[in-house]
């Protein structure tokens, strides 16, 4: 019988980035990098479990926005020629290191891997991603939960209620488009909480959220069992904490998994290693080197100077790391047994894209865990939310602690001197977006054309609200795409706003906007009155 | 824009502010240059340098009843590898790539608004916008004290109240320059509630509102001290689960977390929770090289034509011709000796030729 129980969540997250105004576009490589290195790997990873028997439970967000990229047809064209190109580079790989055995393996390893990724995508789920995640949702072995719409830090939006519950009507709404099913959790973008948020996420028959530790610890009155127990809010809804422990053996710098020397190395990329004129075909328009995905050297040390990935033993040491995760989690389940009076549940959140792109043997090291988990041991016993509620639905009545996963615990990531210049013209944009979903009925418009101006502001606020520009303008990888977006949809909304209330509305330039930001076509802009 | 605030800021600060303003800079611009073009630039700010000096949350707390900041900013530069991944999702190992930048957004609304905002237990965040003919009138009927009267932010405590202008456990005022901007506030008071008036103010310390912000409360930042008494368990089983949910390593390690507990029950990470650590290691966009490296590579090139119709093998390796029947392979040229045998044969398979270049590649490093 098991002595606690053990929740792998998995936020799987992009922000919404689709330009066929472009003929390639830089930015759209954040999502085909996901797919062949995060998503298609994971998929693998629960095939293979489910082949072989295995009973594994993972939770995991799929946000609206990358839902709506993975089901978008121009952007799943553009994910086949992007992999065809890379197969076709891994071809050459193949013939180019002939004389050089330890990387004639990787390249075939690559080619591989590319032409598995066309197979999965192409022939195994029709393009469509999201299908073959519903799959294991279906067999029960998944629990998929979404996210605020467009990835919102609500926190900073409390002021505007109807703009948070817009985040949350259209995700469930988007979730249930495409899952078939209401969605039963949600990951709050960032883990952004704040005391409050719960009614609205009641009202959209969200039963369950995360936290990070902080959110339950401080939350108020003492939650007895701490991190290792639901908390229900006054409402009813449960709140999860997160397990720093076991989130510091995979995030921690120094004692981190993903940092050991014989993991393949992020940045050593053919794409820079590479003579110019022989990788230029592979590149974008504009020739500038990027990572192409191909990575021939492990981590090997805090050295200038790589060693040749040698994959078998990185394998190796992905199952070592897992059993290690498991031995913890047992030790840890087994104490906490023996001090509370009932089982504690250890929630374990990561980004998803952590598994595979970040840390390339990821997706191994969760394989072997669930493979141990359940062939070797009975202490922990994985599970997902919903089932914990059911076997023990009556839990402390609590409020979690406003608070986020992000640096320092609190909001401080998303506004700080970088980018709090944003929220000045988004609250302004909610407010304006409420007063224009009031004052306008579908019943008064002479065409069309209202309306969807109307739903074409909503989206265009909403996509200004993707917590991934503030992020970025902080962390100085693509500024000047961030400040853009985010300016180019305020401008957009605003201008909408303009011709709405002038009832002079600009085919054209709606044409465009709705071309380009083509996010949830089902959104009624009525959601916001 | 004055020269003189300008040179109190950094390089580094001057390019973000231009950043902010919409104002291109020259890749590579010193600080100087960055002053002239900033200086000369006609674009509509939309903070003055002056402002935003005085935003960073690094400028000295202000709060009277506000202790000294709890957590140091100097901290900053150590990032979690949770923010490390986030990150690389969006590294392409592309530098950044220049956009001709949108029109820029409104400078202001045409409002008379004050917003506040948390960012953790001891900032909050306002911004503001107030018309010049709202402040000229507010001015007019404070009659003479209303010509050197200053903007000003009153910051009230009210907390578990309902705050009528008056009834606040305590205020304090912050005096600002611009009609249209923004704050960061160190009240440096975890679990309490705030609301903020912009106003004018005299001399003489007369206050009068000209508009009045949302009421915030900041989070706690320590464990709290209402017990359910229903699920009361014994402090010592708490503080054991609390050190716990700190981590494993924290209780069994040293009884330090238990220690910290009862200092003020504050997780043993500083504020928040995620692993904490340096990432000077992984992270590439911090990544320091060497001043000088070398890097050399060989290829060779082996490339030829025959029949388009023709079979070509090399090394044994059957190999495709373009249409035109020409053909060429690259490999990479380790040192040794390569035999490269290539055979062409013709389609009807009656005719076969052999061509096998030997090439060696041997390296000295000095």
């Amino acid at each position: 019988m098991e002595k606690g129980y053990l929740t792998i969540v998995l936020h799987a997250h992009l922000p919404f980035v689709r330009h066929p105004e472009y003929n390639d576009f830089l930015e759209e490589d954040w999502l085909f990098e996901a797919i062949s290195e995060t998503y298609i790997p994971l998929i693998n990873v629960f095939d293979s479990l489910v082949a072989d028997g295995v009973d594994f439970r993972i939770t995991m967000s799929l946000t609206p926005t990358l839902i709506a990229m993975l089901t978008d047809p121009f952007l799943q064209e553009r994910y086949l020629r992007h992999i065809a190109r890379l197969i076709e580079l891994s071809e050459k790989e193949v013939d180019r290191t002939r004389w050089q055995p330890q990387f004639h393996e990787l390249a075939r390893m690559y080619r591989e891997r590319f032409n598995n990724c066309k197979y999965v995508f192409e022939t195994k789920y029709g393009g469509n991603l999201v299908r073959a995640f519903k799959k294991f949702q279906d067999m029960g072995k998944l629990e998929i939960i979404t996210c605020a719409a467009t990835h919102g830090f609500l926190p900073l939006m409390e002021l505007n209620p109807n703009a948070v519950r817009a985040q949350i009507a259209i995700a469930a709404q988007n979730y249930e488009k495409h899952l078939g099913r209401p969605p039963r959790g949600i990951w709050l973008p960032e883990c952004g909480y704040y005391p409050g948020l719960e009614e609205i996420l009641k009202q959209h028959g969200i039963k369950f959220f995360f936290t990070d530790s902080h959110g339950i610890l401080y939350g108020s009155p003492r939650p007895k069992y701490g991190v290792f127990a639901p908390i229900y809010c006054p409402n009813g809804v449960a709140a999860f904490g997160r397990d720093l422990e076991s989130s510091k053996q995979v995030w921690s710098a120094q004692e981190g998994y993903p940092g050991d020397y014989c993991y393949r190395d992020f940045y050593r990329d053919i794409g820079f290693d590479l003579d110019y004129d022989y990788i230029r075909p592979y590149l974008h328009g504009d020739g500038t080197r990027t990572n192409l995905g191909m990575k021939y050297y492990q981590i090997t040390g805090p050295t200038e100077h790589k060693e040749p990935y040698i994959r078998a033993r990185a394998v190796g040491k992905a199952a070592e790391h897992a059993g290690n995760f498991m031995f913890n989690r047992e030790k840890q389940a087994e104490y906490l047994f023996s001090i509370m009076d009932r089982k504690p549940i250890i929630v374990s959140p990561y980004d998803a894209e952590l598994f595979g792109h970040w840390w390339f043997e990821g997706p191994e090291w969760l394989d072997f865990l669930f493979r141990k988990l359940h062939f070797d041991q009975n202490n922990v016993r994985p599970i997902t939310p919903m089932e914990y509620l059911d076997e023990h639905p009556k839990n402390q009545k609590a409020t979690p602690s406003l608070s986020s996963w992000g640096y320092k615990g609190y909001a401080e990531v998303w506004l700080e001197g970088s980018n709090d210049w944003v929220y000045r013209h988004l609250h302004k944009a909610s407010q304006r977006m409420v007063e224009l979903a009031r004052n306008n009925n579908p019943g008064n418009f002479t065409d069309g054309l209202a309306l969807r101006a109307l739903n074409q502001a909503a989206r265009e606020l909403l996509l200004a609200q993707s917590s991934d520009w503030a992020f970025i303008m902080k962390t100085g990888t693509m500024v000047q795409y961030a400040v853009k977006r985010t300016k180019d949809h305020v401008n957009s909304f605003n201008a909408l706003y303009g011709m709405i209330n002038d009832k002079k509305i600009d085919r054209k330039f709606l044409e465009d906007l709705e071309g380009r930001d083509n996010i949830f076509p089902e959104l009624d802009y009525k959601v916001y009155a | 824009m004055k020269k003189s605030s300008l040179e109190k800021l950094e390089e580094k600060e001057l390019q973000e502010l231009a950043l902010k303003l919409g104002i291109s800079v020259r890749k590579g611009a010193k600080k100087q240059e960055i002053i002239k073009t900033l200086q000369s630039a006609k674009a509509a700010s939309l903070s003055t340098p002056e402002s935003y000096a005085q935003n960073k949350p690094s400028a000295p707390g202000t709060g009277r009843f506000a202790p000294a900041p709890q957590h140091s900013e100097a901290a900053q530069p150590a990032q979690s590898v949770q923010q490390a991944v986030e990150e690389s999702k969006f590294y392409t190992g592309a530098p950044p790539e220049e956009f001709r930048l949108p029109a820029e957004l409104p400078h202001h609304y045409g409002d008379e608004r004050i917003v506040l905002l948390v960012r953790d237990p001891h900032w909050t965040y306002s911004y503001w916008e107030v018309s010049q003919r709202k402040l000229e009138i507010e001015r007019g009927t404070l009659g003479k004290a209303g010509e050197d009267a200053y903007l000003a932010l009153r910051v009230y405590d009210v907390t578990d109240i309902r705050f009528n202008g008056k009834n606040d456990h305590g205020h304090y005022d912050i005096g600002i320059y611009d009609r249209v901007g923004n704050w960061y506030i160190n009240t440096g008071m975890p679990g309490r509630s705030f609301i903020v008036d912009l106003g004018l103010k005299t001399q003489d310390g007369k206050f009068v509102t000209l508009a009045r912000s949302n009421a915030v409360r900041t989070p706690r930042d320590s464990v709290s001290d209402i017990l359910d008494e229903e699920w009361m368990v014994p402090d010592s089983d708490f503080e054991r689960i609390f050190a716990l949910s700190g981590g494993l390593s924290a209780l069994t390690g040293a009884s330090s977390a238990d220690i910290r507990l009862a200092a003020g029950g504050k997780l043993p990470f500083g504020i928040a929770s995620p692993g904490m650590g340096s990432l000077a290691l992984m992270s590439p966009f911090k990544k320091k090289q060497r001043a000088f490296w070398f890097v050399l590579n060989t290829e060779l090139i082996v490339y030829g034509a025959t029949e388009p119709d023709a079979k070509v093998s090399i090394q044994g390796r059957p190999i495709e011709l373009r249409p035109d029947g020409t053909f060429t392979l690259r490999f990479a040229l380790p040192d040794g000796k390569q035999i490269i045998e290539c055979s062409a044969t013709s389609a009807d398979e009656v005719e076969t030729r052999r061509i096998t270049p030997e090439v060696t590649r041997s390296t000295r490093i000095s």
